[in-house]
């Protein structure tokens, strides 16, 4: 909250710097100080906005023993789209630089899928003996591994606006992204090779022999369930961010402009905490490898038109 | 003795001035009104008010009713945070202001920016760029009537202090590099400055020592770029108020300037007689329009000083009446010149009459189009000489440019002699000057296809008679366009 706050400073800071009383006919403005002016020319402007969110989720792994292709691995880059509707109120300060007050309906999802992982699985005996006629009772297992998180959320702004050109503006300002309700991660794993491998339990623990299972929980945890329910850590459902955008205006008429927005919004807030796990991917050739999930990060890179209204 | 020579000075003085007469000028909101710029001869004056929150510059016609309402002047001129303090050619269809925060850029601060009429409202708006502009504020541009000087204030570091005046010139395709106006600038401030009608007298403000309070009025001649003769207006022009922008109406006897009330905001007042007018000047107005059809013509005009060989004023006609302003000296002789996309231009030695100065008067110009017929262009020559004079280059370029401009045209070139000589011999010299003619119109790359000839000899005169005048007259070469 306190870097909400700064960054609110900032904004207001930048956008008012400009404001002075000067005019044409007092260089120095009026003798009483005042600023009788009420830039007319730059009306206040309300207006809706719509568009579409590119999310990109992150989140690093590290690990005492390095393995390849863990289906782990899945979670260290995401990608989804989301959709996003909103009001804002564009209060001008001078004539190229104002305050854009935003609120929207900001949807966020991302997730990816892993086709290439790699689980050691238990052979049967009874179903097909030893691996090459040897002593080994597991064989590598290809698996697809699935996860995505998505929440319904709010997202709040406040930005400073400034006018490259009549048409041309930037915006920069914070953020605020609120999620109605937790955060939903879904994760599936299925077996795709060999033909033969199954999986024993389901994530619920309930034995039996899967091709495929799934889980949707609110927390953020390996893909192969891990022995202590700490190793995971709940998502952050009010972040703070810096948004960055490009507009331009195109005038519809004197008093309606529409104006496509490219934005980038950067959270400082981690989606979230580190916490420390076990990989199971290599439980017969390595043994369980302690890992560390990194703070996650989910950003996005949002294509927004607004429809502005000047009052 | 003495104290009756005092009293009755100050009863003298009294007396004048209380026979000028300072009325509040129609218009006047309850937020700053100020810079009541006249135009066009007098029938415009172009205003600044604040009175929709933000200055902007409004014009209001003179009616037989008075000024009529102010309205906003259309086109992007106001396209500003605030812009006002505007200064206009004669003609009206140059507009010279100071904006803050306009949206075709600035230099930092408030900047003058030049503007154009046009068909819609005023447009073209151009910050005058960093030769005149600084990052301090530099505004209340006074535009001279030729377009050539130009005298604003700013508060750029390096002045005496305060804001001082500046002036910049026009050179050739730029403005030069301002420098403080000699002989005005104080360590108080100095602003608002006038360029009258004549060109040579000027108007300021500043809030000097020794005003009325304030800031005053003061009135100066502008010479080779100083000020010199300056004095304050003095009562009842300055009070104890603010007095600024303080305009004479070219051959009037009435004056217009701004004044601050009671609220602290500006007015505009009208001054009858006017105490300080400028030189009388002859005032030129006339329509331009289409020789066929007599529809208005926006048309550029370029007057040139013949005995000096400069460019006395560069104006525009407007385009939807055709009208233009100018404002000449008496006795002295001009080339007038106008030019219009798709018309022949027009060229023609103009000589204001000498005994009418403080007059108004009437020079309509018809301009053919291009596609019409009866258009024509005459080029003369000395007595039995078939050699260009100099001063036929410029017409003769104009005739290159015209043709360039428009590649499907062609020209007719005819030549003539006076009537003295014989026949065979005029018919031979005809013949000579249409190919003087021809051969420096087809040097400007103007491919010889498109240039027809042909001798007359003495056969067709333009003006009939044996004096020398006649003969002068026909000793030329006409060209016309052909289809």
């Amino acid at each position: 909250m306190r870097h909400l706050l700064a960054m609110c400073f900032l904004a207001c800071s930048v956008a008012a710097y400009s404001q002075g009383t000067e005019d044409v006919l007092r260089p120095n403005g009026r003798p009483d100080g005042g600023d009788h002016h009420r830039h007319a020319k730059h009306p206040v402007v309300l207006g809706l906005e719509a568009g579409l969110n590119v999310n990109f989720y992150g989140q690093s792994i590290t690990r005492e023993t390095a393995i390849e292709n863990s289906i782990e691995d899945v979670v260290k880059g995401g990608t989804g789209f989301s959709p996003m509707v909103g009001l804002f109120v564009d209060v001008p300060l001078s004539s190229r630089i104002g305050i854009q007050f935003r609120a929207a309906y900001d949807a966020k999802k991302a997730g990816a899928t892993k086709s290439d992982g790699i689980v050691e699985a238990d052979l049967v005996p009874a179903e097909g003996g030893t691996v090459d006629g040897g002593s080994q009772y597991y064989v590598d297992a290809t698996t697809e591994s699935e996860f995505s998180v998505s929440m319904s959320a709010a997202t709040i702004g406040i930005l400073g606006r400034f006018d490259i050109t009549k048409e041309l503006f930037l915006t920069f300002g914070p953020v605020i992204n609120l999620a109605f309700g937790d955060v939903t991660r879904t994760d599936r794993l299925a077996v795709l090779a060999p033909d033969s491998i199954y999986i024993k339990a389901d994530y619920a623990g309930n034995s039996g022999q899967f091709k495929e299972i799934e889980r949707s929980s609110s927390l953020s945890q390996a893909m192969i369930p891990q022995q202590a329910p700490s190793q995971a850590s709940t998502f952050s459902t009010t972040r703070v961010g810096l948004e960055l955008g490009l507009g331009y205006r195109f005038d519809i008429t004197k008093n309606i402009y529409l104006a496509p927005n490219l934005r980038y919004q950067y959270y400082v807030t981690p989606f979230t905490d580190e916490y420390s796990a076990f990989d199971y991917s290599r439980i017969y050739s390595v043994g369980p490898v302690p890992m560390t999930f990194g703070k996650a990060t989910l950003n996005t890179l949002a294509l927004v038109v607004q429809l502005g209204f000047s009052l | 003795m003495r104290f009756v020579t005092i009293l009755l000075l100050c009863t003298a003085l009294v007396a004048q001035a209380q026979d000028v007469q300072i009325t509040p000028l129609d218009g006047n909101s309850s937020a700053d009104d100020f810079a009541p710029s006249p135009t066009r001869h007098g029938r415009v004056l172009v205003i600044s008010s604040e009175r929709d929150g933000q200055q902007q510059i409004y014009s209001m016609e003179r009616s037989s009713n008075g000024w009529q309402s102010p309205s906003s002047v259309g086109g992007d001129v106001n396209d500003a945070t605030h812009a006002g303090a505007a200064s206009l050619l004669p003609d009206g269809q140059t507009m010279y202001f100071s904006a803050f925060e306009h949206d075709a850029g600035g230099n930092g601060r408030t900047d003058i920016y030049m503007a154009k009429r046009e068909r819609n409202g005023w447009g073209s708006v151009q910050n005058l760029g960093g030769t005149v502009n600084s990052s301090a504020y530099d505004a209340q541009p006074a535009i001279s009537p030729d377009g050539r000087t130009l005298i604003f204030a700013s508060d750029r570091p390096g002045g005496d202090g305060g804001t001082d005046l500046y002036i910049s010139e026009w050179v050739g395709n730029a403005w030069s590099v301002a420098r403080p106006l000699k002989g005005v600038n104080s360590a108080s401030n100095e602003m608002s400055p006038v360029i009258n009608a004549d060109g040579k007298s000027i108007t300021f403000s500043s809030n000097r020592p020794g005003g009325s309070g304030g800031f005053d009025i003061y009135v100066g001649r502008l010479e080779n770029g100083t000020v010199t003769n300056i004095k304050n207006a003095g009562s009842p022009i300055n009070t104890s108020a603010d007095e600024m922008f303080y305009y004479s109406a070219p051959n009037s006897n009435q004056a217009f300037f701004s004044r601050t009330t009671a609220s602290g905001d500006f007015d505009n007042f009208s001054v009858v007689p006017n105490p300080f007018p400028g030189d009388p000047v002859t005032l030129v107005e006339g329509v331009v329009s289409n020789a066929v059809t007599n529809e208005p013509v926006a048309a550029d005009i370029i007057i040139t000083d013949l005995t000096t060989q400069k460019v006395v004023s560069n104006l525009r006609s407007d385009a939807a009446t055709g009208q233009y302003y100018a404002t000449l000296s008496a006795g002295r002789v001009y080339s007038l010149t106008a030019k219009a996309p798709g018309y022949l231009f027009h060229s023609e030695r103009y000589e204001v009459p000498p005994g009418s100065k403080g007059q108004t008067i009437t020079k309509d110009i018809a301009l053919s189009p291009l596609n019409g017929a009866g258009g024509r262009l005459l080029v003369f020559f000395d007595y039995d000489k078939s050699e260009l004079k100099s001063e036929s280059y410029p017409e003769l370029e104009r005739v290159i440019e015209l043709m360039r401009n428009n590649p499907g045209i062609r020209m007719r070139f005819e030549g003539h002699t006076d009537d003295q000589g014989e026949d065979a011999y005029n018919q031979s010299l005809s013949e000579r000057r249409t190919k003087s003619v021809v051969d420096y119109i087809s040097s400007g790359g103007i491919d010889a296809s498109r240039l027809e000839s042909a001798g007359f000899g003495e056969s067709r005169p333009l003006m009939k008679g044996t004096t020398e005048e006649a003969r002068a007259m026909n000793r030329r070469v006409e060209m016309k366009v052909v289809k």
